[in-house]
């Protein structure tokens, strides 16, 4: 009835991060009404600044409407969103070390979209986009789904905490070749999710490199780049100055107000790259991927104060991010989990490989299924994630405090319960 | 650099519709400030209600933000917006028959719905029937990142393009014959460009046709609430009970807000579906075609507004609309030039093949480069509708008044100097 494409990607099976989404919503614990619910500790979404940005978004004017909006106006980015974007990322991104220009900025409906809009016009069906693994699950869906690019993981490995290594990167792209494979791009995460690490000016400079001894692209997602919360130095993509790039236009930024402002009700992707023809192809398609013109003028009003940014909102969200993992540190630290330490992000990964029977994928997933359906906590099982080692999740650690107290008091007696 | 697919697509050539909005938007002709500017009667917006709009949106209390809005609960449709929409397609459109929330589905606009629609339906290289003249972004919808095959069934003139079943039906045999699938036909009801809505009767009688077929059939009725002809009645395809048609599950409705609101702005489109699976595929892929909830909100606000609707918004649509084209009517009536019986949506399709040098489909290019150029207007030739008889241009109507005059009156311009020369031509043989 459907076609082939269709049949196999979205009938036989149900991508995973979304299907646990939707069956937590259908139930939502509520302290008051709904105890028995699913505390959702496993989609990244930052609740911890709703109070924050309710006020600034019901502000009077905030919201408004211009006749010539009504059109087609800004379909992949309003001449004010873009210049605000441009201001905004100079600032908040380079330091303001490093003009970024709005004529290499884009607007699409959410980083998803962005991610499959890449992946359509820098690979043909079956070309390779490399990632790392453990990873964000959804970089699958979003390049393979629709677009067919090929997502190949290159495992990192527990024994050095998951240490980012472009040699690595290099083996498996020497391999690949060899098998006469088209590898087109990495895909580099960073702030990295789920690990929640945050790479050195260094590490970025020598994907950089890898990508121009082999003429890849370097797609790099920085989604969580303002949710660094400890004194880590964030080196984003933009702040590489253009001259010290062998071939800018390999280098394509992505972000979102889905993280960094818990506004993922906005669906708004930003894409940054030099490459003209990159930046006609996403003007070709802008159609499908347009976002509203009134969107974007909140979001201008939204990131155009930088009182409210830099005095308010960063500092504020910062201090939950780290009160929020340090509830987490201490309901779980007498089970001496083994955990990276998290500079960034919503979220921590941790080891639970000791409350497993056999350290097996198999039995990581019952632990999940006993969490998810027993505990009625949902927290990501590393497997989705593609990690190597069984045994590791993903706890989300920004909602609100009473929730995630209970959320991981289930956890912790579930686990306790599995010994 | 780019994939193979990107570079043919889109950076080899550029889409004919957005090229031109793009080009008219550097230059835009405007009464008091620049009088040299470009006269955009080729892009179907419609700006005649826009001081409603106006208000209406800058309502107090509107956009209300609430935390729930944050995240990623509206990714296929928020629980209010396919309510409401429910209630006014039950209301608008399908005559009676309760409309379903469930078999509703918000994406980010009408051109997205197809080309999701599209996706779901064909693999590439499946397919996909269109009568034709036809608005030409269906093949950038479906061919462009979809890679459906759109094949053209020509309709002729001489009957003012009406819907030739047997033409269909020949079409559909002919590409089964030929070892593909035929996957889809599109219904654009009311039709673009034509301007004319089908019969109860020819509608049924499409739906039948293409379930033999095993055919599924694209609605596109976008310009639904955009009748303007006294005497026309539309149909919609939600108007059939399930019972009354061979099969439901191939039938799937789009209609956004773009035209009968003027709110292309909103990016917004919606898709009802009997078909459990292709709801599911939708479902499955909303992240890559979602709208913000506060959007959804906004759009709940409109549409169930039914004493705005009905007492302000639509007569006041629906009266400047008829003005709108009666002008436009009686301008060409003046001239003596055709124009296909309009009745619906937001502009006129006309024949203009006495003023080509040739009939053939360069000479035609011609004219419009001439009234583009040198007139500083802006009409979309039939060649970019597939229209197989050179000469015919469609014109919208639904500008600010000034602006349309003024575009007629370049157009006019251009017609008469046409018509001298010919003359001069005829009087010297």
């Amino acid at each position: 009835m459907l076609s082939r494409r269709a049949t196999n990607t979205y009938l036989k099976s149900e991508e995973f991060l979304m299907k646990s989404f939707m069956k937590c919503y259908a139930d939502p614990y509520c302290q008051q009404t709904n105890q028995d619910g699913m505390v959702n500790l496993g989609t990244a979404i930052n609740q911890l600044c709703e109070d924050i940005i309710s006020e600034k978004l019901n502000e009077t004017g905030i919201f408004e409407h211009q006749p010539s909006w009504q059109h087609y106006f800004g379909l992949n980015g309003t001449p004010d969103f873009l210049q605000t974007l441009a201001d905004f990322l100079t600032r908040k991104f380079t330091n303001d070390e490093d003009p970024i220009s709005k004529e290499n900025i884009r607007v699409v409906n959410g980083v998803s979209s962005s991610l499959e809009a890449l992946a359509w016009s820098l690979c043909d069906p079956g070309d390779i986009i490399l990632t790392a693994l453990p990873t964000y699950s959804r970089f699958f869906a979003d390049m393979q789904e629709r677009v067919e690019a090929k997502v190949i993981g290159v495992h990192l490995s527990d024994e050095d905490d998951f240490e980012l290594r472009p040699e690595l990167f290099e083996q498996e792209i020497l391999l690949r070749k060899e098998k006469g494979e088209v590898v087109r791009g990495i895909l580099l995460c960073n702030p990295h999710n789920p690990l929640g690490k945050v790479y050195s000016r260094d590490l970025v400079m020598e994907f950089i490199d890898l990508c121009t001894k082999y003429d890849l692209h370097l797609l790099v997602d920085e989604v969580y780049a303002l949710s660094v919360f400890d004194s880590t130095p964030f080196t984003s993509i933009l702040s590489i100055p253009r001259e010290e790039i062998p071939n800018p236009n390999l280098i394509h930024f992505l972000w979102g107000l889905s993280k960094d402002f818990g506004l993922a009700g906005f669906r708004t992707g930003v894409i940054h790259t030099y490459n003209k023809d990159l930046l006609k192809s996403l003007d070709g398609m802008s159609i499908f991927t347009s976002l509203p013109a009134h969107i974007q003028q909140v979001s201008v009003k939204l990131l155009g104060d930088q009182r409210w940014i830099d005095d308010v909102y960063i500092p504020t969200n910062h201090a939950r991010l780290r009160e929020s993992l340090q509830l987490v540190k201490t309901m779980l630290g007498d089970l001496n989990l083994r955990f990276i330490r998290p500079s960034a992000g919503l979220f921590c990964w941790i080891d639970f490989s000791a409350y497993l029977k056999k350290s097996t994928k198999e039995e990581e997933i019952a632990m999940f299924e006993r969490l998810f359906e027993k505990g009625k906590v949902y927290i990501v099982p590393g497997t989705e994630f593609g990690c190597i080692k069984p045994g590791w999740f993903r706890i989300i650690f920004t909602v609100n405090p009473d929730v995630l107290k209970e959320g991981l008091r289930r956890i912790k007696e579930i686990l306790i319960s599995s010994t | 650099m780019l994939s193979v697919r990107a570079t043919e697509t889109y950076v080899k050539s550029e889409e004919f519709l957005m090229r031109y909005l793009s080009a008219c938007d550097q230059d835009p002709y405007c009464q008091l400030l620049n009088q040299d500017g470009m006269v955009n009667l080729g892009t179907a917006v419609n700006v005649l209600c826009k001081d409603i709009i106006f208000e209406k949106l800058n309502q107090p209390g509107l956009f209300r933000y609430h935390a729930e809005l944050q995240s990623y609960y509206g990714l296929t449709g928020t629980k209010e917006l396919r309510e409401t929409l429910a209630g006014f397609l039950t209301r608008y459109f399908s005559k009676g028959i309760e409309i379903q929330p469930t078999n509703l589905r918000v994406v980010n606009g009408v051109s997205s719905g197809l080309e999701a629609l599209g996706w779901c339906l064909c693999d590439p290289g499946d397919v996909v029937i269109v009568p034709v003249p036809t608005y030409g972004r269906f093949y950038a919808d479906l061919e462009e990142r979809v890679q459906a095959t759109v094949v053209n069934v020509n309709l002729t003139g001489e009957n003012d393009f009406d819907l030739n079943l047997d033409v269909l039906k020949e079409e559909m045999e002919k590409w089964i014959l030929k070892g593909k699938n035929v996957r889809a036909l599109i219904l654009c009801n009311p039709h673009n460009p034509l301007g004319q809505v089908f019969s109860r009767e020819t509608v049924k009688s499409v739906l039948e046709l293409c379930a033999e077929y095993n055919v599924h059939i694209i609605a596109d009725e976008i310009y639904a609430m955009s009748v303007h002809g006294e005497e026309a009645t539309f149909n919609s395809v939600l108007s059939f009970y399930e019972e009354e048609v061979p099969s439901s599950r191939h039938i799937h409705f789009l209609w956004g807000m773009s035209k009968d609101f003027g709110l292309a702005g909103l990016r917004t489109g919606f898709i009802h579906s009997f078909n459990k699976d292709v709801l599911k595929a939708l479902d499955g892929m909303s992240f890559f075609t979602s709208v913000s909830s506060h959007i959804q909100q906004i759009c709940v606000e409109l549409l169930r507004d039914e004493l705005w609707l009905d007492n302000v918004y639509f007569p006041a649509n629906r009266t400047r609309l008829k003005e709108a084209f009666n002008l436009v009517k009686a301008a060409f009536d003046k001239l003596n030039i055709r124009m296909v019986p309009g009745c619906a949506g937001l502009f006129c399709w006309l024949d203009l093949s006495r003023f080509l040098d040739e009939q053939s489909t360069s000479s035609e290019m011609e004219l419009f480069q001439r009234f583009f150029e040198e007139g500083k207007v802006y009409i979309v030739p039939g060649t970019e509708f597939a229209c197989s008889e050179p000469g015919w241009f469609r014109i919208v109507f639904t500008v600010e008044r000034t602006v349309l005059v003024e575009g007629l009156n370049r157009i006019n311009k251009i017609l008469e100097e046409i018509e001298k020369m010919n003359t001069l031509e005829i009087t010297a043989l």
